[in-house]
């Protein structure tokens, strides 16, 4: 079963939460940067009042006079779109958001269900949007993408609807033609078709929109019908996560740069907390004064999200840095970044005096021997498609 | 025992002891019939069962388990330092013939960051590494994969014995269950390098011998293998069960 989940005023929601001055207030976010002048998004309470987004925003003013104009704050959506992926990454991992921004929508295939089982699912989900990231989702739950948009769309917000498996074309009969994914040109043929719902689409002879509308018509028709077997293709991960901060006066006190990478690697671990991802490959760049860069880069022994270990190889690699001049920012980066992976708890310490034991031996044993004779398997990449590919040898000197 | 016969024993050992050593003679300790041997269990129930005396893998005393390829031996192995992993023991892999795969064991459960993979150079080497580990008592568990590949050695096996001849004084005062496996050829021929005496030093021994395969529908979910106990000095001999390990994503041990 796939879940569509719709948020109408997602941009509004986000704001919102932020600043609670607008908690109840009507109020309109505008100057997009395609468009300066007109309103991107609006609360739900300007949309009573009339206020619709593309709207100029001089037209707003005059329907509602003293209406809150917020600016456009791009970077909150992406954090706030980050929490609501925590959130429904505890129900799937395969998540696809189709649109984030002034609306959100987003697909998640909740693979195979028992008979009474989607219910408390759809509530469970709508229940751990509105409590965790304040939002209010609809949301829809059918077999395939499109019909579980078209439930999500016919409903609002904070509501929900469900297609039995078996019953999309009873359904998707009676909704507009115009919630297929249509062209401009297509929307009109259909218009002067008189094609005006879903169900009379589906009427239709499959070869008759073949020979009309081509192979785009046929794959129309499918969907009127119900039949969507697109996947639900989950987001690629980010490569990297990066962090800069500049300074007003250049900075050469090696302590105060120290303690400045301390506070960035503590950010860059919150920030992989929200996206749960776990990065190797930390890389520093110092931006001096005199316009020159001086960059060094720490492969990590076992990719992490620690601010603690994060902390530690800065400092590490700051100490290669020989300062000529003063530091104007710092970039800290963390690449090679993989999906935390699934790890048991423990409720006592591993092994304890084992543990403590072997630590002891193992530096003799591998000074004796040799580095390349003692390893530890890591997991490199759980989702690889190959076995081979998941794990990686790293000659260990501790457990 | 009469007091008589108890002096006289006692005379004459102390006789010894005087002029060979307090070693070379002493009194083996009383082990309640009821106490419980220390070991770790092998994850199959039934197998626990027919190792009777011990109830597992016996710690502080050596293991070999036989078998021709593909008869479950590696999976038991693997099945076992899950098992030791789950009472906080620490493993160590020494993997002569470098097969060892990562994603094979952390589908039978292993903990791959508390397991120390050794690839040594050299059957001498392992046998040397593996001295010093389980005399270090920091593992709970270690396999020895393969004793095939002891004859590997640039030195030949001569090294070989002496090594492994110390092993049990170690063992001793370790909690560490060393547990070698020993390839059989196809026609069940033993591969052991010359004068290696390991099954005179086993305390268990078992065969394992692949029996059929499981199917479910077309497809093979797993294999059923016969294992059976050919020595164990702590408890009777010459029993046998079967388990079943199936691998539908992942590898699962059952008693049948």
């Amino acid at each position: 079963m796939i879940a569509a989940v719709n948020i109408p005023y997602f941009a509004a929601g986000i704001l919102r939460q932020g600043n609670p001055l607008l908690a109840t207030l009507p109020f309109i976010i505008g100057e997009p940067p395609q468009a300066p002048e007109r309103v991107y998004a609006v609360s739900p309470e300007a949309v009573e009042i009339g206020i619709r987004p593309g709207m100029p925003v001089r037209q707003a003013q005059v329907l509602c006079p003293g209406i809150h104009l917020v600016p456009n704050q791009p970077h909150h959506y992406h954090s706030g779109y980050t929490e609501l992926l925590a959130v429904l990454d505890q129900f799937t991992p395969v998540i696809e958001p189709e649109q984030i921004g002034a609306s959100a929508r987003l697909y998640l295939d909740l693979g195979t269900l028992p008979l009474k089982k989607p219910v408390e699912l759809v509530k469970a989900l709508g229940q751990a949007i509105r409590e965790k990231s304040g939002l209010a989702p609809a949301v829809g739950l059918a077999k395939g993408k499109f019909p579980a948009h078209v439930a999500a769309s016919s409903v609002k917000p904070n509501r929900a609807s469900i297609v039995s498996p078996g019953q999309e074309a009873i359904f998707l009969a009676p909704r507009a033609v115009t919630l297929l994914p249509l062209d401009q040109e297509l929307a009109y043929r259909f218009h002067l078709l008189g094609l005006r719902t879903l169900g009379q689409l589906a009427a239709l002879p499959a070869g008759a929109m073949l020979t009309q509308f081509g192979v785009q018509g046929r794959w129309l028709h499918q969907l009127a019908r119900g039949y969507d077997d697109r996947p639900v293709k989950p987001q690629p991960l980010p490569t990297t996560e990066q962090i800069t901060r500049r300074f007003d006066d250049a900075i050469a006190n090696r302590l105060i740069l120290n303690a400045q990478c301390q506070n960035l690697a503590a950010e860059l671990a919150q920030r992989l907390q929200i996206l749960r991802q776990i990065g190797r490959e930390l890389r520093l760049t110092l931006h001096l004064e005199n316009e020159t860069t001086w960059t060094r880069v720490r492969l990590l022994r076992q990719a992490t999200g620690q601010a603690e270990r994060l902390s530690e190889s800065l400092t590490l690699l700051l100490d290669q840095a020989r300062i000529s001049c003063g530091v104007v920012a710092i970039t800290v980066s963390l690449g090679e970044l993989s999906p935390v992976s699934g790890e048991q708890l423990e409720l006592f310490t591993f092994g304890g005096e084992q543990e403590r034991r072997l630590g002891e031996v193992l530096p003799h044993l591998v000074a004796r021997y040799g580095e390349h004779r003692f390893y530890q398997a890591l997991v490199t990449s759980p989702l690889a498609t190959l076995p081979e590919a998941r794990f990686q040898l790293q000659p260990t000197r501790n457990l | 025992m009469s007091s008589k016969k108890r002096k006289r024993l006692d005379s004459a050992v102390s006789a010894i002891q005087q002029k060979w050593g307090l070693q070379v003679i002493r009194q083996g300790a009383s082990r309640g019939l009821t106490a419980e041997f220390p070991h770790i269990p092998t994850g199959f129930q039934n197998l626990d069962q027919i190792l009777t005396g011990i109830g597992g893998i016996p710690r502080g005393r050596l293991t070999e388990l036989l078998g021709t390829p593909t008869s479950g031996m590696a999976t038991l192995a693997l099945k076992i330092v899950a098992e030791a992993q789950a009472v906080k023991d620490v493993a160590a892999y020494l993997d002569l013939g470098a097969t060892f795969d990562p994603d094979y064991a952390a589908r039978c459960h292993v903990n791959l960051s508390k397991l120390l993979l050794v690839r040594p150079h050299s059957g001498a080497e392992a046998l040397e590494i593996a001295h010093s580990l389980i005399n270090s008592r920091g593992l709970g568990v270690l396999i020895f994969d393969s004793v095939a590949q002891l004859r590997a050695g640039p030195l030949g096996t001569e090294t070989l014995s002496p090594i492994l001849r110390q092993l049990p004084q170690v063992l001793a005062h370790s909690p560490c269950a060393p547990i070698f496996l020993t390839p059989l050829s196809a026609n069940q021929e033993l591969v052991y390098p010359g004068s290696f005496a390991l099954p005179d030093y086993a305390t268990v021994r078992l065969r394992l011998t692949k029996e059929r395969w499981l199917y479910r529908g077309d497809d093979v979910r797993g294999y059923e293998a016969q294992v059976q106990v050919i020595k164990n000095k702590l408890g009777a001999a010459n029993k046998s069960t079967r388990i079943a390990i199936t691998f539908n994503g992942v590898v699962k041990g059952d008693s049948t």
